[in-house]
Order: structure tokens, then sequence, then C-alpha cells
């Protein structure tokens, strides 16, 4: 394809999140924290 | 060329793909370089060989695309042109024949990244499809089409205003950037 003579040269940031990376889903913790019993 | 000028969010551009028999977007013409679903980063092909093209044997100090190559993902600012003339390049081609016996597919996509921005269209680091489109006339390719729609992600549009309306490049930004 000829796009041309070049004008420009631009960084596009992507606008958001999902044009940036997947969304990742948080860990589950893999040691919760035991209930405490009222004492 | 002035300095790098940063812009929020990506370009947008029209551009043909080949379709490889399996629901695969292929590059049509400097390749085949398969196109994955969402981010693609260009790698340079500067080369040609005996078994097609190459990479660059030294990558670009700057990364892709560079200036006095010809690497990156490319996309015109507008709908590619129908021209009947000797010097007709070879991707003016109908845009109502995408889909067609030919195999090749129109759509829209977005660059990212460093980007090249030229008087008719862009050269782009990073691409992603967002739209393709099938033509009026049912082929062979039309299935294939659909299929690699939903693999790929993206809507499929049989009506051509209506993908350059909704996914096309903002005209004003367009004019922006190649003011």
């Amino acid at each position: 394809m000829n796009i041309g003579r070049i004008v420009r040269e631009v960084e596009a940031l992507p606008e958001t999140d999902e044009e940036l990376l997947p969304v990742r889903e948080p860990a589950p913790d893999p040691s919760p924290e035991p209930a405490r019993q009222p004492v | 060329m002035a300095d790098v000028v940063p812009i929020i969010g990506s370009v947008r551009g029209f551009r043909w793909w080949r379709l490889s028999g399996n629901a695969e977007l292929l590059s049509p013409w400097r390749g085949p370089v398969c196109w994955r679903p969402g981010e693609n980063e260009a790698s340079c092909l500067a080369r040609r060989g005996m078994f097609g093209w190459k990479m660059s044997p030294a990558p670009h100090p700057r990364g892709c695309p560079a200036t006095g190559c010809e690497c990156g993902f490319y996309a015109l600012h507008s709908l590619p042109g129908l021209s009947d003339g000797l010097d007709r390049a070879i991707w003016e081609i109908d845009t109502a024949t995408s889909g067609g016996r030919h195999g090749l597919v129109l759509g829209v996509v977005a660059g990212s990244g460093r980007v090249l921005i030229g008087t008719e269209g862009w050269r782009a680091r990073f691409c992603r499809i967002l739209a393709l489109f099938a033509g009026p006339t049912v082929t062979n390719h039309t299935r294939e089409m659909g299929v690699a729609a939903a693999e790929y992600g993206v809507p499929l549009y049989r009506d051509l205003d209506a993908i350059v309306s909704e996914w096309g490049p903002d005209r004003a930004v367009v004019e922006s950037l190649t003011a």
C-alpha cells in the first residue's frame, strides 16, 4: 500500500485499558486468614 | 519531519487481508504474515529471499516502522480507491468485492505505538483488527469470513456505509494528523 508522503510521526497511546493489555483476574489468596474467634 | 507527537488513542484505517482457507487473515502482499486476534506487533520483513520475505538482519534502532524502510502495519485513511488506469496499484480493488472470488477481505484496523502518518495512510508498530466487511456477492469465502470474524472477535458487516461510519477513521482526526 502506498501511504503517500510521510508528514508526521506520532506515538499513539491506546485510550482504554482494554486496548493496552488483557485484563488479568486477581489471583485468589492461597492462604486466607482464619476467621478470628471472639475471645 | 517534526518531533514525535504523542496522541491519546489509536489511529484507524482501512486495509485488505487475504483469507488463508482456514479462517485466518494473512497480509496479502508481503508475507505470508498471519494476523492474530487482538494486538499484533510488526517486525521488519525487509529482505525478500528465495523462500519468501525475511526478517531484517539488523533491527531498526527505534524499532518498526522505520522511516527509511517499508516495514510496519499499513492502512489507509480512506477506502481504497478503484482505478482502471495502467498505473493501478494492486490494492485498488472494488470494495464491494470484499470476500469475493479473489479471497481478499476489507476491514478496519487500529494502529498504535509508533505510527508514521502519511498523506494517504499510515504505518504502525502495533495493529488490531476492529471490523470486517463482506460484499454483497456470496461466494465460497463468505462462510469462511463469518468464521474468521468470530475467531478474531470482530463484527462482520454487509453494509459498507455502516462499517465506515461506525468504525472508520474520524475525518477531523485524519485532517489534523495530515495537515
